[in-house]
């Protein structure tokens, strides 16, 4: 390939050393983007006075609100929402704007909803508020349609809404049963836009402006799809009812009432499965000649244990960042023993253990990240430490100039992972990103592509010291324990994992509107002692969480 | 998963024996004659260009060993060298998303608005791809406008998706054969009275749906409107599937098949090209398309014993032998499947020669080479003569690279699209010479 590219880089290095904002520029050229555009205003100079929400993009139920809220609007724990084809994913989280509705997805909207109707119509006394019988088939229909269609439209039906909904039934029961009635009008509000999306228009009855506070239901919708990731409960809509989510105090209770309801682990499940790439595990695939121990068990194990862990640390063990990351709490089935080479547990299932401290820290030290965050036939100091780069200090890395070839070094017997990759420190072309990432990646050398321990690397020993740049933590370690305990008393990672949960909650990136919020955010979850429930409550009382723009069809 | 065992009489076959198509939407099946079909493969992580290259002169030609499983369709094959996706030099993105993302749009990413992956806020395609640009045309007269497959895909990001009915509108692959055998050939035990009253309903409850998102869609603002109105016209293309299955439909047996592991990888493939000649064959569809994995793809070979995954060999150097020849291998079995799948067609014989000859085959690679990931000369070969609308058995070589956009107006020529630009403007200066 052609020099310049090379020369080019090697001249923007040297511009990005001597620049404070080393991550942004670790190079510049053609098509890279520049990455300080999505930036919060870290200073604060807005005044945080007027409210300033951040856009707020129309969202489309994921596939885990999708499965929450037929779980709680039917009952009905099937995870319909397993079949649709996957939700579309554009960066870490689930973003508002990439998800959308193709004809599969209309599709199996559509079997989902015959299935889901089918089943509710088979248990119809426990559906409908009235007996068809006594109160009149087309008058019980109509109480039917507004009771249920609240809860599946998660605000009360417009009389319009109503209408074409009876009609539906009317349509369906003619020539056949009230059953089919019902059931039509149960499959429709499944297929509707008021169910699949979170529809918001701001309480329009207030002075217009460009920003408006949400109206009642609307916020009722955000608390639980943001804190249950699933539809409100009758406690909230009947606050929503009487217009008492609107305070601060009034939203904070309501938070508060939610995080202790265990609806709220399938906010944090859902959150650290998307942050953490936890669902990948699913799809990785191991070289069977290097890893012949890992199978499709042992990634069950692998994954059941990261869950109960998050579990743990969220909702027995504090909730703080700091245990997150450095706590030897694990939990071990068979399978995950074996891995950490200790005694297998009584019974099935996950069973709390304390592993040895001197090997295991934190999230980032368990199999199941480490096995992702992997080669199929090696470890991979690079990605581990853009991992840790990215999702734990927030500092996204530019990809590869274009025109640059790439030759990572293969797997030879003689040399470690670690000598293999040196050459990206003499490389200048490759020095300028990689000194961000292989430094901390290094400190990852004792684990294997599945995690398990290891103190030689192609029978020589593992060298596991490293360096964190670029940091409030900056400094040298040895191996990813020192590496885990550094992270953990970092205010940057502390207010990383704000800005994440942040990214979530909104489905969407930070942008210059959301200084005030993002501040407000931070500072709460520092007074108290980052502990990330706390934070989740902090989130709803954001400008961000509160208000939207105006929506000007 | 589970097998499927389901009775051949279509749903939409009886309810069009019962007379009652009458309540359903009037789409006309043409007849007269057979029609032209599309279908884009999609195989990822560049190629190895000296293997991939034929030598010879254009009509005088020698399949290198990468493309030689082809050699039995030879003469019916056009072999381009010397595309650029032009566009891919510019826009977000790195430059796997460029690739998969403009390969069959031609024009720049969507801006992202969360960082992820390779670090750049890249979102999805930023137009429609040129299979969907044919299908609005040629798509209305069969029950499907178009049929995505995927084997082993496994991801839903901008690296996963080359289909695009729009901007930020990616269309997903059917990525497990048992599904797809269900939504394209699955029966009923219901009598006619039954489905009767069931495809009733399902007109009253999509009409209702339907009425639910122009509502919203009226209210909303940019943006959030665009994707109101993907999703209404995603329930209208649903709405047409209630009309009739063929009863010359002849569907694939379809068994139980892991959907994430490299040794199903060839099963998956097959059964999802099966059943793409099915469709075809029954004009389920005029147009179709096969993802092979992603790109970025980390696929292992076992069959071949290939225990990297083809990423990491993509970037290997083009000095290291051992992966050069892992990677031959690779791009080798992809040709493979390839031949597998036109042999296929060719086996359905139509009024006027095969359903070969019938169609255009068109495969891409997201990138020409993986370890510098450059986007010409893209690796390009056309399969098929397209109801006689293409010179094939042709090696064309370009002296200088031409605009891969020019290729998507061609191939929208040959199926009958009469268009003289594609994707973004700045990159295609018209049809592409030498290709008819």
């Amino acid at each position: 390939m052609s020099k310049h590219p090379l020369v080019a880089l090697a001249s923007a290095v040297a511009i990005a050393i001597a620049a404070p904002a080393l991550v942004a520029g670790c190079y510049t050229g053609d098509g890279v983007p520049d990455v300080s555009k999505g930036a919060h205003d870290p200073n604060g100079t807005a005044t945080c006075v007027t409210p300033s929400p951040g856009a707020s993009p129309l969202r489309r139920l994921t596939q885990s609100q999708y499965d929450n809220t037929v779980r709680d609007l039917l009952g009905d724990a099937t995870h319909p929402a397993q079949s649709f084809p996957p939700d579309e994913t554009s960066g870490e989280f689930s973003n508002a704007t990439s998800l959308t509705v193709s004809p599969l997805l209309a599709q199996a909207y559509q079997t989902a909803a015959e299935a889901l109707a089918a089943k509710a119509i088979a248990k119809k006394s426990t559906l409908l508020p009235c007996d068809p019988v006594s109160a009149g088939e087309d008058s019980c229909a109509k109480q039917f349609i507004a009771k249920f269609g609240r809860r599946a439209y998660r605000r009360p039906l417009t009389p319009v809404e109503a209408s074409a909904l009876f009609a539906l039934y009317t349509t369906n029961k003619t020539g056949g049963t009230f059953d089919e009635g019902i059931q039509s009008v149960i499959e429709a509000m499944l297929q509707s836009a008021p169910f699949l999306y979170r529809v918001e228009f701001g309480a329009t009855d207030t002075a217009k402006g460009s920003v408006l506070p949400l109206a009642p239901y609307e916020m009722a919708s955000r608390l639980s799809y943001f804190l249950w990731n699933s539809m409100p409960d009758d406690v909230l809509l009947a606050a929503a009812d009487t217009n008492a989510l609107s305070t601060s105090d009034q939203i904070a209770a309501q938070a508060r009432r939610m995080i202790a309801d265990s609806k709220a682990h399938d906010t944090t499940r859902d959150f650290f499965d998307q942050w953490l790439k936890l669902k990948s595990l699913d799809g990785v695939s191991k070289d069977s000649a290097t890893y012949p121990d890992f199978n499709d068990g042992v990634r069950a194990s692998m994954l059941a244990e990261t869950r109960a862990f998050v579990d743990w640390v969220m909702w027995s063990a504090g909730g703080s960042v700091e245990t997150l990351l450095s706590s030897n709490v694990s939990f071990v089935d068979a399978n995950t023993a074996r891995l950490y080479g200790i005694q297998a547990p009584q019974g099935g299932g996950v069973v709390k253990t304390t592993l040895d401290a001197s090997q295991r820290a934190g999230i980032l030290t368990q199999p199941s990240i480490l096995t992702i965050i992997a080669k199929p036939n090696q470890s991979s100091p690079v990605l581990r430490g853009k991992f840790v780069r990215e999702r734990f200090l927030c500092q996204p890395l530019p990809p590869p100039p274009a025109n640059l070839v790439i030759i990572p070094p293969e797997v030879k017997p003689g040399a470690t992972t670690r000598e293999r990759f040196a050459e990206h420190d003499k490389n200048p072309a490759c020095a300028g990103c990689h000194t961000l990432m292989d430094p901390i990646g290094f400190g990852f050398e004792h684990y294997d592509g599945m995690g398990k321990f290891r103190t030689t690397d192609q029978n020589l020993p593992v060298d596991a010291t490293g360096a964190l740049s670029d940091s409030d933590v900056d400094g040298t370690f040895d191996g990813a324990v020192e590496l885990a305990k550094k992270l953990a008393q970092s205010k940057a990672v502390k207010e990383c994992v704000a800005t994440e949960w942040f990214r979530y909650a909104f489905g969407r990136g930070e942008t210059q509107d959301d200084s005030c919020s993002l501040t407000a955010a931070k500072k709460a979850f520092g007074g108290a002692q980052y502990d990330m429930r706390e934070l989740l409550v902090a989130l709803t009382l954001t400008d961000a969480f509160r208000f939207r723009p105006e929506v000007l069809p | 998963m589970s097998a499927v065992n389901l009775s051949r009489r279509g749903v939409l076959g009886a309810i069009a024996a019962i007379g009652a198509s009458s309540l359903l939407p009037k789409f006309a099946i043409a007849d007269n004659g057979a029609p032209k079909r599309l279908i884009v493969v999609f195989t990822p992580n560049g190629t190895v260009y000296d293997a991939w290259k034929p030598s010879g002169s254009e009509t005088s030609f020698t399949l290198g060993p990468i493309l030689q499983p082809l050699a039995p369709f030879q003469n019916r094959l056009l072999v381009f060298d010397g595309l650029d996706v032009q566009s891919a030099h510019h826009g977000p993105g790195d430059d796997h998303m460029k690739g998969m993302g403009h390969m069959l749009t031609g024009t720049e990413l969507m801006d992202g608005t969360l960082q992820g992956g390779s670090g750049t806020a890249a979102g999805f395609g930023g137009g429609i791809s040129i299979d969907q640009r044919i299908a609005a045309d040629v798509g209305a007269a069969t029950r499907f406008k178009s049929l995505e497959f995927g084997a082993h895909v496994r991801e839903s990001d901008v690296w996963s998706r080359m289909v695009y009915a729009g901007a930020n509108q990616p269309v997903p692959p059917m990525e497990d054969p048992t599904r797809a055998y269900t939504r394209l050939f699955a029966g009923t035990n219901l009598t006619p009275a039954q489905l009767q009253r069931l495809l009733l309903r399902r007109q009253s409850v999509l009409d209702h749906a339907t009425g639910t998102l122009d509502q919203l869609q009226k209210s909303m603002g940019t943006g959030d409107r665009e994707r109101v109105q993907a999703h209404l016209e995603s329930v209208r293309q649903i709405e047409k599937q209630l009309i009739a299955k063929s009863q010359a439909c002849i569907p694939p047996t379809v068994g139980t098949l892991d959907l994430t592991k490299p040794e199903t990888f060839q099963a998956v493939g097959r059964l999802q090209m099966d059943m793409i000649v099915a469709a075809l064959a029954c004009d389920q569809t005029r147009v179709a398309s096969m993802q092979f994995s992603r790109s970025v793809s980390q696929m292992t070979f076992p069959s071949l014993g290939i225990g990297d995954a083809h990423h990491d060999l993509s970037h290997m150097g083009d000095t290291d032998t051992a992966a050069k020849d892992k990677l031959i291998a690779i791009n080798n079995y992809y040709a493979k499947e390839v031949a597998y799948l036109l042999g296929k067609l060719d086996a359905v014989k139509e009024s006027n020669g095969t359903l070969l000859d019938n169609s255009l085959v068109l495969w891409v690679n997201e990138l020409a080479k993986g370890n510098s990931h450059s986007h010409a000369p893209l690796p390009v070969v056309i399969a098929g003569k397209c109801g006689g609308a293409l010179r094939t058995g042709r090696y064309v070589q370009f002296a200088q690279q031409q605009p891969h956009n020019n290729l998507l107006v061609s191939v929208a020529n040959a199926m009958g699209v009469g268009i003289s630009t594609f994707g973004n403007p700045a990159y295609c200066t018209g049809a592409l010479k030498s290709f008819a």
